[in-house]
């Protein structure tokens, strides 16, 4: 072989460990999918069982085969259709589902399917899920939810006029008084307050002193300094710290965007508040007060620490899930800042999910699938889908069922972490439970009716925040800008409030990053951002 | 034959095209046994390397999975506009190139120096029980590495535990980009020297024992010798590994960056590797990412040549290629 024969053959061989390997295949039958079985006119019971194939994800916790679980069980019964389930552990999720739908090994549907709202368009766009309005005439439980809450019809509709997920509906309180109003919950730990003699903190030179305390004077008893006076997990939704920002401003929450009262969308982390609450923060940490594990630290080893009692003070949802529900910890209120300011940033989050499954372009039994989704909006068993069920004998059960009233009703937890026994019994998807089911359907959940009771007493009264940024529905080209402006703003937002926090330098550095946030499109995102809250208000 | 040749009109150039053509199918005829030998390599590498170039080319398009590869619409180079222009390009680009080039030149000589420092070992079982202690390492998962230096560099860890002696705040090495390279470096140093190191003990064993013999008889020191004996026979074989090495220079594994990575030093440990696995897998962007990865592999190809080039300098003309 002459030089460049062999140049051109090292070259070539070099060029081959690019990253490929996506094959294309005809999706309209394979074996990823069923067989269309001709059925028109479905009514539940079938005389003949057949099956549908569905992917879809759940926790480590809960049995690998859903159909382990008695709801689906019942489901089987009731309706005679077996699901064939492609189930994966919520941390492979992801992966597996992209690569199914990129190898068109396409189910018939996707059950808790995650979709953002790039991503159902894109793949409404590409024809890998079908638009799903036309559904829902097959759908009487679904079209009764529409009906007593039209306004999450519009929230489920694409800027195209079309439908393309089956969403996820929890109402648990209403406004400010949503239980999803702060989600990271400052708990701090009674038991040493009242061992070293101190009073609850008011303001955030108090809750300093305290800290100093519970790092200085032993409140274990144990004669070691082995207290944590504050933990969190940065940048990790309910266990960040970002409630406590408040109390220099405008405050904080766990996607960075906030609507002032003047419905101006801003960024948090471009805040004057924020540099302040940081630097406060990094006086803390400067001070040995904070946790050095927060910044790497998982939930694992978070709880672990928090089972311990270690915690004088530490951020999550709810408290049942760290330390128990007994009396060691306590609800820290909204605390007074250095100027003043006596507030709390509202999160985000509502109870609502606007992909929990998708239909795809393989499915050849619509009618069926549609009247099997329907089944989940039934009022009963949307209950027991997005908590748990009765009558289980292997597992503890969220309910007993009281046939006279029809009410499924919650039992107490005796100590058992809520998230826990719900993940192992409970199957998520796409179902709707309106604040109206309380009281002729259902019960309050013991710990959300404690948390709403909570919020509204120790939170709301302190919550300045008029608005929260609503779930607008952007067009694909406008998601397209956001999730590539975001990939890298928030990124670079997140990275250096952690820095910060561990290293200072805020001050220093502030005008430079602020001009970064610019580079990285800032300007753009919140241009978009607005427009998409004004046509929503409108 | 004959005929058909006589009436194209060129006789004597085509005759002997054809004859040097016979030649070779006799050779080949005869050589069969060695054609059938190396079939399967060729089919495999036809299969596994060249086949998948084919689906570069969605790089170029807009990939939808429904309608295939071929099927998909063809957008030019929006992909690599797209991520030449990224705000984080030039970070990428130079923490993937600043990664595997310290990674190279740190890496390729402490092998080479380990196998010298064996080869003076005179007792053999002191020998093998050293050689097996820094093989060991070569066998552990990756995995299981990267969970061993997040405990050990904990700011809890024993690490920590040893620094406390002298100053009393914890260093947080896995949240500090500039330590990553370091930790990434020596970790894989740790874990893969001893390993590389067998092919250039087993060509030291090679060395004539009267070279040695006859230096030393001249007054040749220890490192006289080892300068002037050792490293001249060592010097075609690291010629070789090193091209090799610089073959896979931006191909630098994925797993480990990917484990070692904190969102708090991503702005050092965010490689093109990663990042495509982000775009690609994760976030479903599989046109993007085969851009990407498609634009690494030519700066690969590129650093490739430029190594080659530089090893003919150093080595009288002898490279790879």
């Amino acid at each position: 072989m002459n030089k460049i024969g062999k140049s051109v053959s090292v070259i070539l061989l070099a060029g081959s460990l690019i990253v490929t390997g996506c094959s294309s295949k005809s999706s309209s039958n394979n074996k990823f999918s069923s067989e269309d079985y001709k059925l028109s006119d479905v009514s539940f019971p079938l005389k003949e069982e057949v099956s549908l194939k569905i992917m879809t994800s759940s926790s480590p916790l809960a049995p690998k085969d859903p159909n382990e679980k008695l709801i689906f069980q019942r489901l089987e019964e009731e309706t005679g259709v077996h699901i064939d389930w492609r189930n994966y552990t919520g941390d492979v999720f992801n992966e597996k589902r992209n690569l199914a739908i990129a190898s068109g090994e396409l189910p018939d549907a996707i059950f808790n399917s995650g979709f953002s709202d790039y991503e159902l368009l894109k793949n409404a766009k590409d024809g890998v899920i079908v638009p799903v309005e036309d559904l829902i005439q097959y759908m009487p439980n679904l079209q009764a939810v529409l009906e007593k809450a039209p306004q999450y019809k519009a929230m489920m509709t694409a800027p195209d006029g079309h439908i393309y997920a089956f969403p996820w509906i929890e109402e648990l309180g209403e406004g400010k008084e949503s239980i999803h109003s702060v989600d990271a919950f400052p708990w701090i730990n009674m038991e040493w307050l009242n061992k070293l003699g101190l009073k609850m903190p008011t303001t955030t030179e108090e809750l300093k002193q305290v800290l100093i305390a519970f790092k200085t004077q032993d409140p274990n008893g144990n004669g070691e300094a082995d207290e944590i006076p504050m933990s969190f997990i940065i940048n990790d939704g309910g266990q960040d710290p970002h409630s406590l920002f408040g109390a220099f401003g405008l405050g904080d929450n766990g996607d960075f965007t906030v609507v002032t009262n003047n419905e101006e969308v801003k960024l948090s982390a471009a805040d004057e508040s924020y540099k302040k609450a940081i630097v406060w923060l990094n006086d803390l940490y400067n001070e040995g007060l904070i946790d050095v594990e927060a910044f790497e630290h998982d939930w694992n080893t978070y709880l672990a620490k928090g089972r311990e009692n270690r915690y004088g003070l530490y951020f999550t949802w709810d408290k049942g899930n760290i330390t128990g529900m007994g009396d060691d910890y306590d609800l820290l209120a909204p605390l007074k800042g250095p100027e003043g300011h006596q507030n709390v940033a509202r999160s985000n989050g509502m109870g609502f999910d606007r992909s929990r499954l998708v239909v795809t372009s393989t499915n050849n039994n619509l009618e069926l699938t549609a009247k099997w989704i329907d089944q989940l909006y039934d009022p009963h068993q949307s209950v027991q889908n997005n908590w748990g069920t009765y009558g289980d004998e292997k597992h503890q059960n969220i309910f007993e069922f009281d046939k006279s009233a029809n009410l499924l009703k919650h039992r107490p937890l005796e100590g058992t972490a809520p998230v826990e026994l719900r993940e192992k019994t409970s199957v998520g998807g796409p179902l709707a439970i309106l604040d109206s089911y309380y009281g002729k359907v259902t019960t309050k959940p013991e710990d959300a009716a404690w948390r709403l009771n909570l919020m509204k007493e120790v939170m709301v009264p302190y919550i300045e925040a008029e608005n929260i940024y609503p779930r607008v529905f952007f067009s694909l080209e406008e998601l397209d800008r956001l999730s590539t402006i975001e990939a890298d703003l928030f990124a670079y937002v997140k990275r250096k409030r952690a820095e910060w926090i561990a290293n200072g330098g805020i001050e220093k550095e502030w005008s430079e990053y602020l001009d970064e946030l610019d580079r990285l499109g800032l300007q753009e995102w919140l241009e978009i951002k607005q427009s998409g809250y004004d046509r929503n208000s409108k | 034959m004959q005929v058909s040749v006589k009436t194209k009109g060129e006789p004597a150039r085509e005759t002997k095209a054809v004859f040097k053509l016979k030649r070779k199918m006799n050779y080949i005829k005869k050589n069969y046994i060695l054609y059938l030998l190396i079939a399967p390599a060729v089919i495999l590498t036809l299969i596994f390397k060249y086949i998948p170039i084919y689906g570069a080319t969605i790089a170029f398009k807009d990939f939808s999975p429904i309608r295939g590869i071929m099927g998909s619409e063809w957008v030019g180079l929006k992909h690599f506009t797209s991520f030449l222009t990224s705000p984080n390009f030039m970070e990428i680009l130079m923490n993937t190139i600043k990664l595997s080039s310290f990674e190279l030149l740190i890496g390729f000589p402490i092998p080479v120096i380990l196998a010298l420092m064996l080869n003076q070992l005179r007792k053999s079982s002191v020998k093998k029980n050293i050689q097996l202690a820094l093989y060991a390492p070569h066998f552990i998962s990756v995995v299981v590495i990267s969970g061993m230096v997040f405990l050990f560099l904990s700011p809890v860890g024993p690490i920590n535990a040893l620094l406390g002696i002298f100053s009393d705040k914890p260093i947080s090495f896995m949240s500090d980009p500039d330590y990553f390279r370091t930790i990434y470096i020596w970790s894989g140093v740790w874990q893969g020297a001893g390993w590389a190191s067998i092919v250039y003990v087993a060509a030291l064993a090679n060395v004539d024992p009267q070279l040695h013999e006859a230096a030393t008889l001249d007054g040749a020191s220890l490192l006289q010798r080892i300068w002037h004996i050792d490293l001249p026979t060592l010097k075609p074989v690291m010629a070789v590994l090193f091209i090799l090495a610089a073959g896979g220079i931006m191909g630098i594994g994925f797993e480990k960056a990917y484990l070692l990575q904190t969102p708090m030093n991503s702005p050092s440990s965010e490689i093109i590797a990663t990042y495509v696995y982000k775009r690609g897998l994760l976030a479903g962007d599989y046109s993007f990412a085969t851009a990407v990865g498609l634009f690494n592999a030519v700066v690969n190809v590129i650093l490739l040549v430029f190594v080659n080039q530089v090893v003919k300098k150093l080595n009288e003309g002898e490279g790879l290629v």
